[in-house]
């Protein structure tokens, strides 16, 4: 027959049998919270339809529609821009190439403008007043 | 081993151990009382531009609030229309209306447009519809002959507007455009929908202005980009929990001739674009107020910004550029 008895050597309870799983839960708690939106960088270009999300690692070209019709967007060697815009100013084709995460091109006519997101999200803005 | 030492880091242990145990259970309750708290996002076209709406609300009632918030831009935007089968556009037509009989929000619109009107020295103006319309503005912007300018004049601006008894009467010929306080009192009518409906945070962006604000207990910290007017990128990045945003700028419509940039603001004074202004950003309480200053700044310039009182806004800040092109940054405040 089983015998329970204990010789108090080896109590049932030990506070350091706890470590290891103490230690996993929290590794398990950081990855939950820290562990998603870890991502390439990428575009999103915001139009009048919706925003779309290109990854800024393959080069491409795409075209959008804005408020005075089709602007065409660039993306190469990770940086991006507004290659053609039906705008009459043209101020936003002029615009230099987007590099890093929070630099972006508006273009106020369109009411389109495409902006840099990455690993770091808090760069990008919410909203851009213009 | 000490005895005294092991004692010790059985106490820690014990101590980290419950710490753990009390902080899941804080997470667990936390999300079990907000079981789907959701941030859902919307980009649409109304007012003649684009508006952005993020909510953040549970998963039942996010996508019910972000629908109604687009059906009342577009009510908004039919009623406050100077064209159209709206309020403000039938206004327009007689020339006259009733004031018990006004909307809510047309009645906004005159009270707070008198008002900014007052405290800029007339340079922010809802009745400049006709001088609008002599420029060509937004669809075909052109230089009108001197004379019609003049002529338009005379049928522009608030002396035209006058109250008999409990009728507004509009001269002759005078139209009504709120197109300079319209989208930031629309964006402000939105947030507070979806405030109404439960959300728990929200941003509203039509065309440029902001409005944004939340629980403090969700504590969104909404990021805000400012357009660099002269630049390529932005020119400042905010962070505001509650507020608005507003930007004026020479750069959203305006044509060139005889080498001369002549932009959408137009001065009531003098019936001509404003010069010398690249852009304006007011960070206000309430859009309607940040979109209509930072109309009035922008034809007023730093003068003006100097003469408004505290507590319309927390920041001005100015971006001028003289004959020169060289751009010159101003600011009064703080956020």
């Amino acid at each position: 027959m089983l015998s329970m008895k204990s010789d108090k050597k080896y109590p049932f309870f030990r506070l350091n049998d706890l470590a290891i799983p103490l230690v996993l839960t929290l590794l398990l708690l950081s990855f939950q919270s820290g562990g998603e939106g870890a991502s390439e960088f990428r575009l999103e270009a915001h139009t009048g339809e919706c925003i779309l999300q290109f990854e800024l690692g393959l080069d491409s070209t795409f075209t959008v529609t804005g408020n005075l019709g089709e602007m065409e967007i660039t993306i190469e060697n990770e940086m991006a821009r507004i290659a053609h815009s039906p705008c009459p100013g043209q101020d936003c084709v002029r615009q230099s190439w987007l590099r890093k995460p929070g630099d972006l091109a508006v273009c106020v006519p369109s009411g389109v403008f495409i902006v840099i997101t990455g690993e770091d999200d808090s760069l990008s803005p919410d909203a851009v007043s213009y | 081993m000490k005895p005294g030492r092991k004692k010790f880091n059985s106490a820690f242990l014990l101590i980290l151990l419950m710490g753990s145990l009390v902080a899941a259970l804080l997470v667990r309750v936390f999300l079990e009382d907000n079981p789907e708290l959701l941030e859902m996002k919307n980009r649409t076209p109304v007012l003649g531009t684009f508006a952005t709406y993020i909510v953040i609300a549970d998963s039942e009632t996010a996508g019910l609030i972000l629908s109604s918030m687009d059906s009342l831009a577009r009510y908004l935007d039919n009623e406050l229309g100077v064209y159209g089968t709206g309020e403000l556009s039938d206004l327009n037509m007689r020339g006259y209306a009733l004031i018990p009989a006004l909307s809510s929000d047309l009645l906004y619109l005159l009270e707070n447009s008198l008002f900014i009107s007052s405290v800029t020295d007339s340079l922010f103006d809802p009745a400049m519809g006709v001088l609008v319309n002599t420029w060509g503005f937004p669809s075909d912007p052109h230089l009108p002959d001197s004379v019609d300018i003049d002529r338009a004049l005379t049928r522009s601006g608030l002396n035209n507007v006058r109250i008999s008894g409990d009728t507004l009467l509009l001269s002759s010929g005078t139209l009504l455009d709120f197109g300079a306080i319209a989208k930031g009192y629309t964006a402000d009518r939105i947030y507070s929908l979806s405030r109404e409906m439960g959300a728990s945070a929200a941003l509203v962006e039509i065309g440029g202005e902001i409005r944004c604000g939340g629980d403090p207990e969700t504590a969104r910290l909404w990021r805000l980009a400012v357009r660099n007017p002269r630049g390529d990128n932005i020119m400042e990045m905010m962070e505001i929990e509650n507020g608005a945003v507003a930007t004026s700028g020479d750069y959203e419509n305006y044509f060139f001739a005889g080498g001369i940039r002549f932009c959408h603001i137009l001065d009531p004074r003098t019936g001509y674009p404003e010069s010398g202004v690249a852009s304006v950003t007011m960070v206000c309480r309430n859009a309607a107020f940040a979109d209509a200053l930072a109309t009035a700044v922008s034809v007023g310039g730093i003068d003006t910004a100097e003469n408004l009182p505290d507590s319309l806004f927390s920041l001005i800040i100015v971006v001028t550029e003289d004959e020169n092109g060289e751009v010159t940054e101003w600011r009064r405040g703080s956020i």
